[in-house]
């Protein structure tokens, strides 16, 4: 084989790898010149190429079915030098079964993923992309809104940047998951340890007033049998024995609360019913006709079509509206009329009561903290036990609501509470 | 310069003859072959098994005339069944091609015995000959 033939070969080998085809191969003659030993180089150079081709491609195949199956939003983003919007240059399958666009619109339009954020949560997303820019990892939490779905996921977006040859940050790499659930369980685990929180401050509250509201009778009673031994005249141990006989009482009216307040908190026999709060309203303010008439009120009412029928413990609802418009009734202002207003409406899932008068209204900044609690009492003026705001929030705490007041003194009061339907 | 001649009791392979010399290294010549495969790998290393007689020992190895040697029988060379009977191996090639080779072999494979590349039988036998002490 002549030396034109053998760089024929030589050449058409070369073209072939150029081509990324290593399967070439180039026959040999016998002797041990430079361009049968350089064939030679290639043929053996051929196989090693095609064997680490092979590996390549099997390890990107790998890599590609890895990224496609797995369950996070894998990216790489091309940052801008200065101002402007990173672009995605690579976003795996994953993210049009989490956010329902492909990953040919995102890296077509790099502010789709941007505009999707939740606009509370766009500073999170700049700030990381910044962080990213000075050279540190990053990872964050915000809201997405998925494409033609009403509602927001949560991602946790893990981000890292990697320096070009200038030191400057160029190009970054994420990993975006759903963490809805969990954050939907952390939301939930937060609410149940606070709703423990106060129901453990109202239990040592109970707990407190009971026994020293026990204390007083009982310690009266005790003082009395203690001079019933001694020698009184029958005046005297006929006062030994009314004493007794009123402690005793007291203790009575004191265990009756009691029981009224524990029914209510475990709901006992109570049933729920839809009925029309509309009718309700009117029974109530029927039942207080004559206190209505002396306070000479003028009523507002206001219950939207949407609120007129509810579906929950009548009693209960009835016993807070009641409550609510007897206090507004009581703790009128004594120089001018009662305006009373009653608006009853439906938000969402949640029934909302608001009774609002122009009475003596409540120091909050003075009571605030206690205005629900049993037995406190803020006026003299008007008598009472201190029981009906307590049972009133017992009562809508029962069925899934809160109660909330707002009040200046010598103004009025507004009172709401909700109920959840 | 020493010529590797087969001795008589030398065994024939398909791309060679090896044997056993008096000094108790292992000595192979590789005819001319376009390429050396798996399947001679192997046989070559079953003889060398057959007459290393459960001691390992050097081996010598003349590769002038051997044109190409595929990677699997490079991988195979370089691994643990060779080693059972070659303590170090010697490669010796007076060609262009046979230096490829022999490059091959030692830069990409990395050999799991001790390997060197010699132009001169005698400079190969010397050095070999050091590991005679370990037999």
């Amino acid at each position: 084989m002549g030396e034109k033939e053998k760089f024929r070969r030589l050449t058409q080998v070369l073209t072939e790898f150029g081509k990324g085809n290593f399967d070439v191969r180039a026959d040999l003659d016998s002797s041990d010149d430079v361009f049968n030993t350089m064939l030679a180089g290639l043929n053996m150079l051929g196989e090693e190429l095609r064997f680490y081709k092979e590996q390549l491609e099997a390890k990107g195949r790998l890599l590609q079915d890895t990224i496609k199956n797995i369950g996070e939003i894998v990216y790489s983003l091309q940052l801008p030098e200065g101002q402007g919007m990173a672009s995605y240059d690579f976003v795996s399958p994953r993210i049009s079964q989490l956010l329902g666009y492909t990953e040919e619109q995102v890296m077509a339009d790099a502010g789709i993923w941007r505009r999707a954020i939740h606009p509370d949560d766009k500073e999170i997303f700049d700030a990381a992309h910044r962080q990213l820019k000075d050279g540190r990892e990053v990872v964050c939490e915000y809201r997405v809104k998925k494409h033609k779905d009403p509602g927001y996921l949560w991602l946790e977006d893990s981000m890292w940047p990697r320096a070009g040859k200038n030191g400057s940050i160029t190009v970054a790499f994420g990993c975006a998951r759903d963490i809805t659930k969990q954050k939907a369980e952390a939301t939930e685990r937060e609410k149940l340890i606070r709703e423990l929180g106060n129901k453990f401050n109202e239990l040592m509250q109970f707990s407190y007033i009971v026994s020293h509201n026990l204390r007083s009778p009982v310690a009266t009673i005790l003082a009395s049998c203690g001079l019933m031994d001694m020698e009184l005249n029958a005046e005297e141990q006929q006062e030994a024995r009314d004493c007794i006989l009123k402690a005793a009482q007291n203790m009575d009216a004191l265990l009756k609360d009691l029981n009224v307040i524990l029914s209510a908190k475990s709901m006992i026999n109570e049933q729920y019913e839809s009925f029309s709060v509309n009718t309700m309203t009117s029974d109530i303010l029927q039942a207080l006709d004559k206190e209505i008439t002396n306070a000479r009120t003028t009523i507002h009412t206001d219950i939207t079509p949407r609120a007129e029928y509810v579906n929950t413990i009548k009693g209960y609802v009835q016993s807070c509206l009641y409550n609510l418009i007897s206090n507004a009734i009581k703790y009128r202002h004594p120089t001018r009329p009662l305006e009373l207003s009653i608006k009853i409406w439906q938000e969402y899932q949640a029934v909302y009561f608001e009774v609002a008068d122009n009475g003596i209204g409540i120091d909050l900044e003075k009571h605030g903290n206690k205005i629900f609690g049993l037995y406190q009492r803020f006026n003299d003026r008007v008598d009472g036990k201190g029981l009906g705001l307590h049972m009133t929030k017992v009562q809508v705490e029962a069925l899934g609501g809160t109660i909330t007041v707002k009040s200046q003194p010598g103004k009025g009061s507004t009172f709401t509470f909700t109920i959840r339907q | 310069m020493t010529e590797l001649r087969p001795p008589a009791n030398a065994v024939s392979t398909a791309t060679g003859f090896t044997w056993l010399d008096s000094s108790g290294i292992i000595i192979a010549v590789a005819n001319e072959q376009e390429l050396h495969t798996l399947k001679d790998a192997e046989e070559n290393t079953r003889i060398n098994i057959q007459l290393a007689q459960g001691i390992r020992r050097p081996f010598l190895i003349n590769m002038t005339k051997l044109k190409s040697m595929s990677r699997e029988a490079r991988a195979f060379y370089a691994g643990p069944e060779p080693a059972k009977a070659l303590l170090a191996v010697a490669i010796l090639t007076t060609s262009n091609i046979g230096n490829l080779v022999a490059n091959f072999f030692l830069r990409l494979t990395r050999p799991s015995v001790p390997t060197r590349l010699f132009t001169d039988a005698d400079e190969a036998m010397e050095w070999l000959s050091q590991y005679l002490n370990n037999l």
